[in-house]
């Protein structure tokens, strides 16, 4: 029986889960901006039923106040955008087969042998989660940089052109 | 709170976010997509230390100053092509030579 609690947990993640999709379903920056807000916010949500008054506050006030604003005012006020070369449909068919790969070692166990969702808490091995932890990070790490050589490739090969 | 709520929703926005990321060719989708990426992190981390105990805040300052870097270096990147009307479609950086 899920409680009231959970109930929440599933609402708030279920939006912030549809949100996310909807990024790449806009087609012009300022709809992604506030799409990118409402992860931000829903996120804050999240840790307030998760206990964390703190986390929720800061998150709120750096990535909503701050970070969203900053993307809304300096990107879409530079004009509309059009995003042309997005397809929704190969997103969520990579997302499923990752989502699969990533969730069938810890929580595929539990689905299929019946047991309460609950038990994967006991079966866990922390340190393999913290691992987990550094799989998501390493890779956005990753992207991130990428993203600043991309930068310093176009600066570089701009300026010599 | 279940753990596997929180393993179960920052799993699936990391796989949307790499998702995002291999699928899209807008410079900005991708860097978007790593934020969504980030968010999966700390949903992971909040549950995780929140079952398990200990001091989840240096981690999570770690990945939202990422993540500020990010937005930032995104708006500088849009200014700085938007001026030099370069497009924003990644796969084209490379034919800047021609």
């Amino acid at each position: 029986m899920i409680s009231g609690i959970e109930l929440l947990f599933l609402l708030f993640g279920g939006a912030e889960a549809v949100s996310a999709l909807l990024i790449f379903k806009f087609r012009d920056m300022l709809h992604v901006g506030v799409a990118l807000s409402t992860i931000f916010f829903l996120n804050a949500i999240i840790f307030l039923i998760a206990q964390q008054p703190l986390l929720a506050v800061i998150q709120l006030f750096v990535m909503v106040g701050g970070i969203s604003t900053y993307f809304i005012i300096g990107v879409a006020s530079l004009g509309v955008s059009r995003f042309r070369h997005v397809r929704v449909l190969p997103i969520v068919a990579f997302a499923v087969v990752i989502f699969a790969l990533m969730a069938y070692p810890l929580l595929g166990r539990v689905v299929l042998s019946g047991a309460q969702a609950g038990q994967i808490t006991d079966s866990a091995i922390s340190a393999q989660l913290v691992a987990y932890i550094g799989i998501l990070y390493l890779v956005a790490f990753l992207l991130f940089m990428t993203s600043i050589g991309s930068i310093l490739i176009f600066r570089f090969v701009s300026d010599n052109r | 709170m279940i753990l596997s709520y929180f393993l179960a929703l920052g799993f699936g926005l990391f796989a949307i976010g790499i998702a995002g990321a291999l699928a899209s060719r807008h410079i900005i989708l991708i860097i978007i997509s790593t934020e969504i990426i980030l968010i999966a992190a700390t949903l992971v981390g909040v549950g995780i230390f929140d079952f398990y105990g200990g001091a989840i805040i240096p981690i999570l300052f770690a990945i939202w100053s990422v993540a500020a870097a990010g937005v930032m270096l995104l708006v500088l990147f849009y200014r700085y092509m938007t001026r030099y009307e370069a497009d924003l479609d990644v796969t084209k950086l490379s034919k800047l030579r021609e």
